[in-house]
């Protein structure tokens, strides 16, 4: 990936907050910060293209949304029938906990000088702390010194990207979208995966999707 | 595999928007504030001893844990694991699974709050996570709520209780403290609590030692089938050496099965007949002269055992021949005498270890019928006669290291409170021969729904999934319904659904504790096991610290006077509780600083205890009394011991368990300074059951279930478990369900057939106390008129109308009490068909054991 500082400081805002959004149920100051930053979700969504109903969600969320969105984060990623936030349920035939694709997140962040206290430690491979960590690694990206330091930064990044994030988020962001508890989560997806849809392109190349109905097909 | 949605998007546009985004906003530190420095960073590797906690055997294991992968190994060190003895180092199926139970994606992994007022199998509870703070807060103010409308007795408490939390519930001043055991073995704890151990029914002994046995005489004992590691191997051990096993069993079960492979016998017995045959069997050994004497002489309290012989040759018991026998549970009298003659080795005891093995759901003695408290007797009277108790081959008293008990090292500061006669919402406290105190799940929530005797409103469970646990279902979803359920689970299963608040509660790879003896141990000597925690999941707390976080924050509001208010009245109320099965310790008779009784200090607020394990002031007090109580003193603390079992290495002093062996002496249990009575007098003791007397005799004369087939219910319905499953703590896991497989209800192929039902059907199978579907197995494995169903299976559909799953397909569960369930494993709910009962029907029944009587149920079965 070759970006400039001004890219890379913007995806490390953009995952950051993503991160935030989809690691937790949200605090107040959450929930303040996204309607701040309102206009700017939105708009960015406008610009990826996202359907109206996300736009409208990104653009009117208010400060009372708070419980509705903690009720909506609990019950589509907490309890029953959930859609698991975890990278290693959705590897396996089965849904289990700290799995190969843990052990490598985990991994790849001791590896850049990085890792997770115990009580985080089982949530390395949660989508709140990849994105989190993409948001690290476009911060490192944007404040590099030098050229060397910028694309050992943009390695690390599309490493990570692509064998972490990519793997699973689309699937992941797809049925948050698909499932009809889903209101605020459903908007913080599809933005999500269109960034990612936008990421896994090649420079200047038109990006090779999947619909929502082929990814039945996929079986995972 | 990169697998992103949404419309085709460039990335240059891309690009210019994160262009601008970036000139538009500062950079921040928003993704760091997760992660920590390497250096700093938590690692899950390592090796750790641990005690298996799946099943109550307690098996010795070692971990070894590299990242993703964990590997699990039977401590050869230990007795459980290590076969007796024999040092092999295997664990059971369940046990080998046990950390998916951990690592399980459907856990409840934080404390959550109901906001949706309405609850009901179909109504979305709409839970929201919140911190522990707010759930002790909110739970608090309930229990307070509930105290200041209904007094302390409104409050319920469910749980296997320990010091500690009986400690909570006498600082409360409830009298209602719950647990599940009229529906598992309360009549074994009746039987022997009386009979031998002379506890007052509060308990019964766990260790059997099979592997010693040469006569296995098995009343509907199928732990084989249950493959609990201790017993699966110890029986398999004792048959290998050429012991012989008989079964009574309506099924052909995987311990009948083991029987005839080693030349044994199977009967298929009619279901709650048991007690007729053993009755027989009893006349049989007297009328012969064929027990052990010297047993008798020197252990058996020699009043009980005349007026035995008396019984059987003079008295009623003179009609219990084995013809008479052979009349009521279809088992031909010839074989009835046979069995009991090789039983009995023809009266020669020189080198005899027989046992009549007891657990829980057995066809004898368990609570599954009415009569089972009579049967439970029966086997004790037989186990005597053939001198089986604390000797090796036979059953064997608990052995415990000498632990100064926590009421002892940290005791509390008040004075006690004078005992009262609050009556308990299940009148246990009216059946003296058995703790009260552990409840009833077969009347509670019935109780609860009636408001009778009382009404409560604030109900606390502890690792129990309610629905699919107690009988009856609709009655629980009911009881469920009508109070605020504060629910300390495991799963968002259905208990969680239909709770009020949720506390999330760790698995035992979650903690570091120690397991010592009791009725847990199973080992035939005392020993003490090590469990290193592995993982930290979520943010869970055991009973514990739920208990001390609920006190804190009821002194918070007591200290706003909200909570002392509440109380004030009960205070000065000359009906204050103490729960008459705690008479001697010291307990508290005020509530405005519960928070003192939940510590190590008794100061409000002060260090919190860990009470259902051991902590170091009792490994310190073993350590003061080394030698004298065979612990090393050096292990004076938790550090010092698991310090020591790290650098022990293979050939060290306990890896994970000590001691590493132990023996036992024949008859060496100090308890036989009473001795064993063959009869009970307080049966006929009008002070110690609501109806007056139980049974003249003192002895458990025959008499039969409680429910008979008939042309509306033509089937016995019996109840079992798995052997890959846990209870219900592992139909989560998918090895055990993929070893499981489908289809819970089984019945006899000709009957089925004869009303045209074949192998894989649906079937619609009602009892009088509901309806349940299942997929049928059909089997000529099973009587005629029996039919058998899982016991605390099945799965409510737990999804809302037209969600989506994991892999955005549209899932087709539906969602309701009685729909297919959760995990992809068709199966049914034998609760749904098992009737509660009222305490008038309690009374009616006679049971001084207060048993649920599981498997005392008749059916119908239609196909669908």
């Amino acid at each position: 990936m070759r970006v400039t500082t001004l890219e890379a400081r913007g995806r490390a805002w953009l995952y950051g907050l993503l991160g935030r959004v989809f690691d937790d149920v949200p605090d107040a100051e959450l929930t303040a910060r996204l309607v701040d930053e309102s206009p700017r979700l939105a708009g960015l969504a406008r610009a990826l293209g996202a359907g109206d109903a996300s736009i409208d969600t990104l653009e009117n969320i208010e400060v009372g949304d708070a419980e509705a969105m903690g009720i909506e984060y609990t019950s589509l990623f907490e309890m029953h029938d959930r859609i698991y936030p975890f990278a290693s349920c959705w590897t396996g035939e089965k849904p289990r906990l700290m799995r190969e694709p843990w052990a490598a997140a985990n991994a790849f962040y001791r590896r850049l000088g990085l890792g997770l206290t115990e009580e985080r430690l089982a949530r390395a491979d949660h989508i709140g702390t990849e994105l989190s960590f993409m948001s690290v690694l476009a911060g490192r990206l944007a404040s590099a010194v030098d050229e060397a330091e910028a694309s050992a930064a943009a390695r690390e990044f599309d490493t990570f990207l692509a064998s972490h994030v990519l793997a699973w988020a689309g699937r992941f962001c797809a049925a948050v979208m698909a499932d009809r508890r889903s209101r605020y989560y459903s908007a913080y997806a599809e933005l999500l995966s269109y960034a990612l849809a936008a990421e896994s392109a090649l420079e200047g190349e038109q990006v090779t999707l999947m619909s929502t109905d082929s990814l039945k097909e996929v079986g995972q | 595999m990169k697998d992103v949605i949404g419309h085709p998007i460039s990335r240059r546009t891309f690009a210019k928007a994160m262009g601008a985004l970036g000139a538009a906003v500062a950079l921040g530190a928003e993704g760091s504030r997760l992660f920590v420095d390497a250096t700093q960073a938590a690692a899950a590797d390592g090796t750790f001893y641990g005690a298996c906690q799946i099943c109550d055997s307690q098996c010795g294991y070692k971990a070894v844990v590299t990242g993703d992968h964990y590997e699990l190994y039977g401590n050869a060190n230990d007795s459980q694991s290590g076969s007796w003895g024999d040092a092999k180092g295997r664990l059971c199926v369940k046990g080998y699974a046990g950390p998916d139970k951990a690592l399980n994606a459907d856990r409840v992994f934080y404390p959550m709050k109901r906001t949706n007022p309405n609850k009901g199998p179909n109504e979305d509870p709409g839970f929201v996570k919140i911190t522990w703070a707010e759930a002790f807060n909110l739970a608090a103010t309930r229990m307070n709520e509930t105290i200041r409308e209904l007094g302390p007795k409104g409050v319920v408490l469910g749980y296997r209780g320990n010091d500690w939390t009986n400690r909570f519930r006498a600082a409360l001043g409830t009298p209602n403290q719950m647990s599940h055991i009229d529906t598992c073995f309360r009549s074994h704890a009746f039987a022997w609590g009386n009979m031998v151990l002379n506890n007052g029914g509060a308990g019964r002994p766990w260790t059997q030692d099979f592997g010693n046995s040469t006569y296995i005489l098995s009343f509907g004992y199928d732990q084989v089938g249950k493959a609990q590691n201790p017993t699966v191997q110890g029986i398999v051990k004792a048959l290998e050496n050429g012991a012989k096993m008989t079964v009574f069993d309506p099924r052909l079960s995987t311990t009948a099965v083991k029987a005839l492979h080693y030349g044994g016998r199977h009967y298929m017995i009619k279901p709650g007949t048991d007690l007729a045959v053993m009755w027989a069997m009893i006349k049989w050994i007297i009328d012969n002269s064929k027990w052990d004497a010297t047993f008798v002489t020197n252990y058996v309290d020699a009043t009980t055992f005349a007026n035995l012989q008396t019984f059987v040759t003079s008295g009623a018991g003179a009609a219990y021949t084995p013809a008479w026998a052979e009349g009521i549970s279809g088992v031909p009298a010839a074989d009835i005498m046979a069995v009991a003659q090789e039983f009995t080795n023809n009266g020669d005891y020189t080198t005899w270890n027989p046992i009549v093995p007891t657990h829980k759901r057995d066809g004898a003695g368990g609570p599954n019928y009415t009569n089972s408290w009579r049967s439970a007797m029966a086997e004790v009277i037989l186990n005597a006669l053939v001198g089986s108790i604390d000797k090796n081959g036979g059953v064997i008293p608990d052995r415990t290291f000498s632990l100064k008990g926590l009421d002892v090292l940290y005791a509390a500061s008040k004075p006690a409170v004078a005992n009262d006669t609050a009556a308990r919402l299940d009148h246990g406290n009216e059946f003296k021969l058995v703790t009260g105190g552990t409840g009833s799940f077969s009347s509670l929530f019935r109780a609860i729904v009636d408001e009778t005797p009382y009404q409560v409103g604030f109900l606390f469970m502890s690792k129990y999934n309610l629905p699919f646990i107690a009988p009856e279902t609709d009655v629980v979803v009911a009881a469920m319904q009508k109070v605020f359920v504060v629910n300390h689970c495991f799963y968002a299963d259905e208990g969680a659904w239909m709770s009020d608040l949720l506390l999330p509660e760790p698995s035992s790879y979650e903690k570091n504790n120690f397991l010592s003896g009791g009725s847990g141990n199973f080992r035939p000597y005392k020993a003490i096991a090590v469990n290193e925690k592995i993982w930290t999941l979520g943010d869970c707390k055991g009973i514990d610290g739920v208990f001390y976080g609920l006190s804190m924050a009821a002194d918070d509001i007591a200290n706003a006077g909200g909570y002392t208010a509440a109380c004030s009245g009960y205070h000065n109320d000359a009906t204050k509780v103490k729960p008459a099965d705690y008479p001697t310790a010291t307990f508290l008779n005020g509530r405005d600083s519960l928070s003192k009784y939940f510590t190590t200090t008794g100061v409000q607020g002060g260090p919190q205890v860990s009470g259902g394990a051991l902590g170091n002031a009792q490994l310190a007090d073993l350590a003061a009394g080394a030698p004298a109580n065979g612990w090393d003193a050096t292990y004076n603390s938790v550090a010092a011991f698991t310090a020591a079992e790290k650098a022990s290495g293979a050939t060290g002093p306990g890896n994970g368990v000590y001691p590493t062996s132990g023996t036992h002496a024949n008859y060496s249990w100090p308890g036989f300074s009473t001795k064993v009575k063959l009869q009970l007098t307080s049966l006929n003791d009008a002070t110690k059951a609501p109806w007056g007397i139980t049974e003249a005799s003192g002895f458990p004369a025959w008499s039969g279930k409680r429910e008979a087939t008939s042309v509306t219910y033509p089937f016995n319905m019996v109840t079992d478990r798995e052997p890959m499953h846990a209870h219900t703590e592992s139909k989560a896991e998918e090895i055990n369900n993929e070893l499981s497989g489908v289809g819970k209800f089984q019945m006899n192929t000709q009957a089925a057939a004869d009303l045209g039902i074949v192998d894989g059907d649906t079937v619609i199978i009602t009892s009088r106390a509901g309806t349940q579907e299942s997929v049928v197995r059909t089997s000529n494995h099973i009587r005629y008129d029996t039919t058998h169903m899982m016991h605390g299976w099945g799965r409510w559909g737990v999804s809302a109308t037209g969600t989506y799953d994991r892999t955005g397909a549209q899932t087709s569960r539906g969602f309701g009490l009685h729909a297919p369930e959760m995990f992809d494993v068709p199966s049914a709910n034998d609760d749904v068909l098992i009737p509660s009962q009222s305490y008038a029907e309690i009374v009616t029944s006679k049971d001084p054991s207060m048993s649920a009587a599981m498997q005392d149920v008749v059916v119908s079965v239609v196909k669908k």
